[in-house]
């Protein structure tokens, strides 16, 4: 038993509804730690190699961590892992919301889900009891209706993770939706929950974990409370995040219709600069959050009302990428996307491959989205699978090798996974961490736009971007397992030293910073070792024709033999054979085999 | 003397209310001068923007010369119409 967690997990079977409850060995926790470590663990574990992801031996993995529950600012968090029906690869997505603490409470440290039920269901845990609820009457409502709806029926002391119409309707990259406001976006995880007929959870407990050192505990949390609200995260405090188009824009690292262009010439109207001026309407916050980096804005124009929590990259991928230079309906398409259940990344940039494959001949249909009505309706058409809504909730990748046309060399994803609005063409590390994530095109998984933006004259060396890449994405995986929010760390004077610190102040037991980074590369082999099982190769770690060849740019460094040259040099720092893949001592030595 | 621009973003835009001024300056000048320079023109961003006491950019702002390349020399040596960038130290989102 390990102080800080439950020490078991819950595992449903939605065949039969039935249920077992199986202990976590210590070992498995200090490899894993938790959240996105403790899921993938667990994946592989419930995993058949080659599954379908949409089919009922898809697990559907829940999971807390260490530190959610204990206060500690930005940690009630949660990662959710699954066989991606976008990719075909490891699908992880993560979360922040009460509904992690309250999963927690439950007495578990993760929900495995497999199977499927022959009816439309909600789960209810509440203090290790599992009811299984009809949710017919649930069944094609939107995720607020959906929530408004269980907090009635359930009540307010349960946290709630539901899917909308586009989950139901197997959209590719459905989200879930929880605690009100927050979403587990990419990836397709909705869709996966949608596969299993399962409408929503509801958690509620009062199951309490007991900590080590509370005492310490309780002083560090004011401490990095009060750190928290320091220069290290000033942006994120003040204006949010919507600010980063305008600096984007001006570098020409703003994907711009479709990736064809790094500038959009009206992006005044939606940089955030604007948006604060114009529609701001309140701040928002994560739950435990000190920081609060949501922002809430509203339209100003004589139509309905319309509030959405808006960020930098749902404001450029339904903005800039698409042509859209209105706020009002960027906020109604924000606003749309999370009553749908949709990923507003890979919804904008879908729409964006279907504007050019429509301007090429390359579908019949002519999108026209120069009217707010018709954003709206196509965005409704995607999630109920209707007319092109059907082609195009598969996303990019399937969307175009259904239509083939060479319509693939414009269909901005990696594995599958749209490419979020970060121009990654001057951007090396970011276009180095975006080729090789083993989730396909995400921004987070490795902060590697950090390296970019704050290091002098690596641009030259591929070995120098490979190096930090790496350590970048194994720091992630930490603090996505741990869990705290990416926000945060630049607020930690030494990142490993205090988080382990914290790590044994909480359990009672010692644990290095070396455990710690050893855990962060073990992480990420997993990671890895489940898509190389799942059909991976090496031309999987690329990015789309377009970023390799484009000449829009006026500095464009990324080359095919550029990227090449930072792959095989990544490879080499993660001690991987020259195709990437892990040799049988490197999963020896680091425990997973 | 030269003229170079000074563009800011995000916060510190909201805080000039102005995307960008242009200031003439030696084409030699220290980090600091130049900051100095800056704050004279628009004193709103002092305590906010640049560190009252130090005349050094807050840490939560870089600079960038003609774009996100980083400045971390105290001499500086620019030319006529150059650009210097002022934005949050933050990525992501
Ligand atoms: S900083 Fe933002 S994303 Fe992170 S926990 Fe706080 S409100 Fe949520």
């Amino acid at each position: 038993m390990l102080q800080g967690y439950n020490n078991k997990y819950l595992v449903i079977n939605l065949n039969d509804h039935s249920f077992e409850i199986n202990k976590i060995d210590n070992q498995i926790l200090y490899d894993y730690i938790g959240g996105t470590g403790l899921s993938t663990y667990l994946l592989n574990k419930y995993s058949e190699s080659n599954s379908n992801p949409l089919k009922p031996e898809n697990p559907l993995i829940f999971c807390s961590s260490l530190l959610t529950g204990t206060r500690l600012t930005t940690t009630s968090k949660f990662a959710i892992a699954t066989k991606s029906p976008l990719t075909n690869f490891i699908g992880d997505s993560m979360s922040s919301s009460h509904f992690s603490d309250k999963l927690k409470k439950t007495g578990f440290d993760a929900l495995v889900i497999r199977g499927k039920s022959n009816k439309k269901i909600l789960i209810q845990i509440s203090n290790s009891n599992i009811e299984f609820l009809d949710a017919s009457n649930l069944w094609g409502k939107t995720t607020s209706q959906t929530e408004f709806e269980l907090k009635n029926k359930i009540g307010t002391k349960f946290s709630y993770a539901c899917i909308g119409p586009a989950g139901e309707n197997l959209v590719r990259f459905a989200g879930i939706k929880n605690d009100g406001g927050r979403m587990a976006a990419r990836t397709g995880v909705g869709a996966v929950m949608g596969s299993k007929n399962l409408k929503a959870i509801a958690v509620g407990g009062n199951i309490e974990i007991s900590i080590y050192n509370p005492k310490k505990i309780n002083s560090i949390r004011k401490e990095l409370s009060h750190k928290s609200l320091g220069e290290s995260t000033e942006k994120y405090r003040t204006t949010g995040t919507t600010i980063n188009m305008s600096l984007l824009n001006r570098l020409e690292m703003l994907p711009t219709n479709n990736f064809a262009e790094s500038k959009f010439a009206k992006s005044e109207y939606i940089e955030g600069e604007n948006l604060i001026k114009n529609h701001f309407d309140s701040k928002a916050h994560c739950a435990n959050c000190t920081i609060g980096c949501e922002k809430i804005f509203v339209t100003n124009d004589n139509k309905n009302s319309t509030k959405s929590r808006l960020e930098f990259q749902t404001t450029a991928s339904l903005g800039a990428n698409i042509g859209i230079s209105n706020p009002n309906t960027i906020i109604r398409a924000a606003k749309l996307c999370d009553e749908l259940g949709m990923d507003t990344i890979s919804t904008g940039v879908t729409i964006a491959w279907a504007i050019e494959a429509s301007q090429k001949g390359h579908i019949s249909n002519n999108i026209d989205i120069s009217s707010e009505s018709k954003l709206l309706k196509l965005i409704n058409d995607i999630a109920y699978r209707r007319s092109l809504g059907n082609l195009l909730a598969d996303g990019t990748k399937l969307a175009a090798d259904n239509i083939g046309k060479k319509s693939s060399s414009y269909a901005m994803n990696v594995k599958g996974l749209e490419i979020p609005s970060y121009d990654p063409r001057n951007l090396p590390a970011l276009a180095l961490a975006l080729s090789v994530s083993t989730k396909g095109a995400c921004h987070n998984r490795a902060s590697a736009y950090d390296i970019d933006f704050n290091n002098k004259n690596i641009y030259e060396d591929p070995k120098i971007i490979a190096k930090k890449t790496k350590l970048s994405e194994d720091t992630s995986a930490v603090i996505d397992s741990l869990i705290w929010c990416k926000f945060l760390r630049k607020s930690f004077d030494d990142f490993y030293l205090e988080s382990s610190n914290i790590y044994s102040l909480i359990t009672g037991e010692d644990f290095s910073e070396n455990k710690m980074k050893l855990a962060g590369e073990r992480i990420n082999n997993l990671k890895k070792l489940f898509n190389i099982n799942n059909g991976w190769k090496r031309s999987d770690d690329s990015l789309p024709e377009r970023l390799l060849k484009n000449s829009n740019q006026k500095s464009q460094i990324i080359s095919k033999n550029f990227l090449d040259s930072m792959i095989n040099n990544y490879y080499h720092f993660r001690e991987w054979d020259n195709n990437g893949n892990i040799p049988k001592n490197k999963l020896e030595a680091l425990n997973i085999i | 003397m030269i003229k170079i621009k000074i563009e800011f973003f995000g916060r510190a835009r909201l805080i000039a209310d102005q995307e960008y001024i242009y200031i003439d300056i030696e084409k030699q000048i220290m980090e600091i001068d130049l900051i100095k320079i800056i704050a004279s023109a628009k004193p709103a961003l002092l305590g906010e923007v640049i560190d009252r006491k130090t005349f050094r950019l807050k840490k939560s702002y870089n600079f960038g010369i003609n774009g996100i390349k980083n400045v971390n020399n105290d001499i500086m040596c620019l030319n006529n119409d150059d650009s210097i960038l002022i934005f949050s130290s933050q990525s992501g989102g």
